[in-house]
Formats: structure tokens, C-alpha cells, sequence
């Protein structure tokens, strides 16, 4: 059945003469209405597949000869440069990941317990850091964590350490920007999926005798678990393609992947074997986003 | 079985800011029997419940249990069995662990835990399930394990929030049974919340009618129905003919004379309130048997409508001073006409007085 015929049996006489005749069954098996998508799919197939699909042969042609070959991949996993690139993008994504959990679950869970008012507050502070650019707010550590930074300075004056501690330029720098850009995508999604959690339980479990931490580890946090892996999976994916952070707090010493396949690309025109590392980074990703997927099921 | 307890409110408030949900609400449940407080939506009757649970502290008054003071207790001390409307079963444990719940959190042995909640599983006659999570079961399944888990500790007290409301009629009456029956073969002390009157009045010992925050009436069910405290009982508690008219005596007979002319006549003794002047008299509509009309002491009246409920038929009618009558019989295979004439009769005994 198609739309037009059930509404054309719905709506009264007058309007009947506006209804278009019935497009139903256009084709055998594909669902009505599939010609007026037809175009955007062409537009998406030729503007974001196509390209991907191109990437993936030409990570499978040698630059100089132009023939198959499995060369590329062979020389990222071989490679005393390349694969610990990955690596360390990988490593850094889990540490960012987990220091993210870490400092949004608590976080969220404490704006759960806020008054509505507190809430709409908290919600707000968070969404305004999505109006500073990320560009600026990568600049502002380099002041914060530099030598004669705020930080430093404390430190320095509090006498917890005689020389500045080296935060820029390292793995440290790079993890703690990425962490200030991406907490803000672990709060939202944990604070929504604490809120999905019936504030009767909190009440039922207290009268059945037991305690705020009896709750939180028997029920509470059991129930978000599966929103807390999502959203963890979720910072992982956005991890792995991080750019300008680690090219400006790392100073050039930590890149990541996508600074490597800048490289390739800008400075030494390798572009099979960027498109080989793109297709190691897209495959991370899908398999990652599968995981997701499945932990927001569970969800 | 704990000791059987019994709940005792003296003089509760509650404000909300300006707003007084409960005044001065002083009520007390006997050991080991059920009363169900009953009122519409914002009677204040929720409140009094989440107070009593522990969930909310109240502006001023004391609760007692067993003669305890537990009015700042924290819920998890005051040791009250709490059944939500929604249940609130815990999503993620199975119908075991639900129930096993109360008596892990007291960091209970293995070894008992087995036994009592296999115990009160059975009570409610859902071990078949144990194994399933609260998802897999009927509203009438989740309904029992979250009986089941507000008994399995044994508390003195079992507090339920319209319990049967998210159940089906049918369903409803059938676990109305059960739970009635479960409470008497515990001997637990139960305070019911409801807004359904039939529920109240066929589970209750005792109903506590609520409105606008106060205590209406507390009384036996039948007292309650048969002998209203006001006339908002009388109307909550099924339906009522409500007569307004000074009471008035001729030769030896006594009756409110209503605007229209008809006597409605009144015991002697007059039950209720007795002396004369402006006066509510209250009859329940199958206390009025429809007879010939010209029968002596009979109000002549004309059917307008009726409505066939199944185990009985409800007859409206108007008299001819214009006051509409409503009429229950049990005569349901009998017609009434649209239009026919008939007599109204009532014992006078039966006439329930309140001043006006």
C-alpha cells in the first residue's frame, strides 16, 4: 500500500482533486518514492564513495610502476616509521578515551543529582566550549601548559616541583588537549543516558535498605555500563583522526596519523602509500563503529 | 514473621512552598490489618505514602511504627516494603536477583538467601520465572516480583502505590484476591493507595478517604458507603442521591421537603443527625425499589434513561417536582421504558442525614 492511496481515502472530497494519481508499485521491489532519492544517492555515491573506493585501489598500486601490488601495505607494517605511528595514534586514543570516561562519568553523574536550574547551567557551560574553535582553544594550553605557564607557575611557586614540567611537545600535551576538545562529546551523550535511568529505583533500593554506594554499584552504574562503553568507542573513533591538537600541542615530535598522511601527502608526494595508511585508519574506525553500534543496542 | 506492627501519623503537614499537600493528617493502622487510603489525584494521598517510605520528610508531625519514632529515619532504616504503580523492578537482574535484592544489600550468607527468595517467589506463585529479567514478563509477572522483593525482607510494614492501576480489569480483580489473601496469610500490616473505590472497599479493613489534602473519613468500608461523613465521601464512594431540604415532621412521620415539593421520607429517630432545619440526606441508588406508582409513601417518578451494567440495571428518572433520581435493581431481565411512570420507595431507615 502506498501513502497516497490511504490518505486519499482519508481526507474529505474537496481535497481529493489536489492528491496526485497513485505512484504506487513504481518498480517491482524497490520502495516507493526511490526515484526522488536517486539523485542525492548519485551526488553522496560520486562525492564520498567514489573517492573512498579510488583511495582503496590506489592503495593497492605501486607509485612508480603503476601496477598491482600489495607493496604499500607491506612497507606501513614493515616500516620503523609508520607502524609506530599507528600505534600511538592507537595509544593515545585509549589513554584520551579512558581519562575521558574517567572525568565525564563522575561529572555527568554529579549533574544528575543538580536541580533542574543547575542542570540547564551545566548543559550550558558545556555546549558554549563548542563556540570557541578548536584552533583557539589548542593555542590557549600552549599558554596554560607552557614553561611560564599558569600551571608551571603554580606548581613552581607551591613548591611541588624546582624545574616547569615539560607538558607541550609530548604524548602528555597532545592527550590533555584532546581530552579538553572530546569531554564535552562523553558528558552529553552519559548525561542523557543517566537520565533514562527511573529515579524510583534510587528510591525503591533505599527503602529495601540499601545505601547510596549499594545503589550506584549494584544498579546504578550497572545500567549505564553499556552507554558508558558506547560513548567510550565513540571518543576512540574521534581519537583516530585527530589533526590540528596533536600537530600544534605536539609541536611536530608526536604525530598521529592524520599528521603522517599530511606529510606523505604535502611533503613528499607518496600518495599510495598515504592512501594504504588511510585504509589501515578506516579499517580501525569501521570496527570500532561496528563495536558502537553494538553497545547502543544494548543501550 | 516480624512482629506484627502497627503504624501510627500524628498530625502531618506537608508544604510544597505555599502549597499545603497534607493537613494535619493524624490516622493510625491496627497490626496486621490493610488500609487503603483512598482519594483522586492531589488528594495529598501519594505524598502521605513517599513520607511514610521515607522519601520525602514532612513539614511537621511524627510517624510511628510499632511505636517507634521513624520520622527522620533514612528509608533504608525504616525496614517498609514499598510496591511502586510502575513497579520499578531493576532492569538489568533477573526475577531472582530482583527479589534477592533486600537481602544481598544486608550482605545476607549465600545460604540464605536461596531459600527465602525460592520462599516468597512461591508466594506469588512466580518461580517458573526466576531465571528471566523483567523485560520478558506480563505486567501482571512483573507485578508479583515486585511483591515478592517488598516481602522477601520481612518488613514490618508494606506500603503499596496503586499497585493494581497498570493491570487490566479483569487481571486486577483476580490479583485484588490474591494480594488480600497474601497479606492476611503474612499478617503484614498494609497501607494501600489507591484512587480506585472498588479496590479500597474490597481489600480494606479500614478506608482513610482523602481530598484537598485532609482526611474526609475513616472508617470500616460499609460505614463508609452506607454512612458518608460528608457528602464528598458520599459522592466519591460510588454513586449517591443527594437530597437538600429542611427536615421536616408531619403527623408522625419526618422527611426533607425539597424545593420541588416531594417529601423524602426519613426515620423518626432520624440516623445520622438528628433535629430539624436545612439537611442532606443521602440514599445509594440500590437502596430505592421501583414499585407501582400510587403505592403509599412512594415518590411517583418518570424513567428517562437506563443503563444495563450486567449484574444490574441502572435506571435514571425525574420526578415530577424535578429532582433526578438514580436507581439500581437487580432486576435486569425487567424493562423500563423511556417514559413510564413508576412509583420510588425506600426504607426511611435507610436515609442517611447530614447537616447541611
Amino acid at each position: 500500500m502506498s501513502n497516497q492511496t490511504q490518505t486519499g481515502k482519508v481526507v474529505p472530497g474537496r481535497y481529493l482533486a489536489r492528491t496526485k494519481p497513485a505512484t504506487r508499485r513504481f518498480s517491482g521491489r524497490l520502495p516507493s518514492g526511490f526515484v526522488w532519492v536517486l539523485p542525492l544517492l548519485l551526488l553522496v555515491g560520486l562525492v564520498f564513495n567514489l573517492p573512498l573506493l579510488m583511495t582503496a585501489a590506489s592503495s593497492l598500486v605501486d607509485q612508480k610502476t603503476g601496477a598491482f601490488t600489495l607493496g604499500n601495505f607491506e612497507q606501513v607494517a614493515a616500516s620503523k616509521v609508520y607502524l609506530p605511528v599507528v600505534w600511538r595514534t592507537i595509544r593515545i586514543a585509549l589513554v584520551v578515551s579512558f581519562a575521558c570516561a574517567l572525568i565525564g562519568y563522575p561529572l555527568a553523574y554529579w549533574m544528575t543529582r543538580l536541580s533542574r536550574r543547575g542542570q540547564t547551567v551545566a548543559l550550558a557551560i558545556i555546549v558554549t566550549s563548542f563556540w570557541v574553535s578548536i584552533l583557539v582553544r589548542t593555542y590557549a594550553w600552549i599558554v596554560i601548559l607552557g614553561n611560564s605557564g599558569i600551571v608551571n607557575r603554580f606548581l613552581m611557586a607551591s613548591g611541588l616541583t624546582e624545574t616547569p614540567v615539560e607538558f607541550l611537545y609530548n604524548e602528555l600535551g597532545v592527550a590533555i588537549g584532546m581530552i579538553n576538545v572530546l569531554l564535552p562529546f562523553m558528558l552529553l551523550p552519559l548525561f542523557a543516558a543517566m537520565l533514562q535511568v527511573d529515579p524510583r529505583l534510587r528510591q525503591i533500593a533505599f527503602t529495601m535498605g540499601a545505601s547510596s554506594f549499594q545503589f550506584f554499584w549494584r544498579v546504578f552504574f550497572p545500567l549505564t555500563l553499556p552507554a558508558l562503553g558506547a560513548t567510550f568507542i565513540l571518543i576512540s573513533i574521534l581519537s583516530l583522526g585527530f589533526y590540528i591538537t596533536p600537530a600544534i600541542l605536539g609541536g611536530g615530535k608526536v604525530p598521529l596519523i592524520a599528521n603522517m598522511l599530511d606529510i606523505l601527502i604535502n611533503q613528499f608526494p607518496r600518495w599510495n602509500l598515504a592512501a594504504a595508511i588511510s585504509l589501515v585508519l578506516l579499517v580501525l574506525t569501521v570496527g570500532l563503529f561496528v563495536v558502537y553500534q553494538h553497545l547502543r543496542r544494548v543501550e | 514473621m516480624a512482629d506484627l506492627s502497627s503504624i501510627r501519623i500524628e498530625n502531618l503537614n506537608m508544604f510544597y512552598g505555599v502549597y499545603q499537600a497534607l493537613v494535619d493528617i493524624s490516622l493510625s493502622v491496627r497490626s496486621g490489618t490493610l488500609t487503603a487510603v483512598l482519594g483522586p489525584s492531589g488528594s495529598g494521598k501519594s505524598t502521605m505514602l513517599s513520607i511514610l517510605a521515607g522519601i520525602h520528610m514532612p513539614s511537621s508531625g511524627r510517624i510511628l511504627v510499632d511505636d517507634r519514632d521513624v520520622t527522620f529515619l533514612p528509608s533504608a532504616e525504616r525496614n517498609v516494603g514499598l510496591v511502586f504503580q510502575s513497579y520499578a523492578l531493576f532492569p538489568h537482574l533477573s526475577v531472582y536477583e530482583n527479589v534477592a535484592f533486600p537481602l544481598r544489600v544486608r550482605h545476607l550468607p549465600e545460604a540464605d538467601i536461596r531459600p527465602r527468595v525460592m520462599e516468597a517467589l512461591d508466594r506469588v506463585r512466580i518461580s517458573d520465572f526466576a531465571r528471566r529479567k523483567p523485560a520478558q514478563l506480563s505486567g501482571g509477572q512483573q507485578q508479583r516480583v515486585a511483591i515478592a522483593r517488598a516481602i522477601v525482607f520481612q518488613p514490618n510494614v508494606l506500603l503499596l502505590d496503586e499497585p493494581l492501576a497498570a493491570l487490566d480489569r479483569k487481571l486486577r480483580e483476580e490479583v485484588r484476591l490474591e494480594l488480600r489473601h497474601l497479606q492476611r496469610e503474612l499478617g503484614i500490616t498494609t497501607l494501600l493507595v489507591t484512587h480506585d473505590q472498588d479496590e479500597a472497599m474490597s481489600m480494606a479493613d479500614e478506608v482513610v478517604i482523602m481530598s484537598e489534602g485532609r482526611i474526609q473519613q475513616i472508617a470500616e468500608p460499609r460505614q463508609a458507603y452506607h454512612e458518608p461523613a460528608n457528602e464528598f465521601v458520599a459522592g466519591f464512594l460510588g454513586v449517591a442521591n443527594v437530597f437538600r431540604g429542611p427536615l421536616r415532621a408531619a403527623a408522625d412521620r419526618v422527611f426533607i421537603e425539597l424545593p420541588g415539593g416531594e417529601r423524602i421520607a426519613a426515620h423518626p429517630a432520624g440516623k445520622g443527625i438528628g433535629g430539624t432545619g436545612a439537611m442532606v440526606g443521602i440514599l445509594r441508588p440500590e437502596q430505592i425499589a421501583i414499585v407501582e406508582p400510587g403505592t403509599n409513601g412512594s415518590v411517583v417518578a418518570t424513567v428517562r434513561e437506563t443503563v444495563f451494567l450486567g449484574e444490574g440495571v441502572r435506571v435514571h428518572l425525574q420526578s415530577e417536582g424535578g429532582f433526578d433520581f438514580v436507581v439500581q435493581t437487580a432486576q435486569t431481565k425487567r424493562d423500563f421504558p423511556a417514559g413510564s411512570r413508576v412509583g420510588l420507595a425506600w426504607n426511611p431507615e435507610d436515609l442517611w442525614l447530614l447537616a447541611s
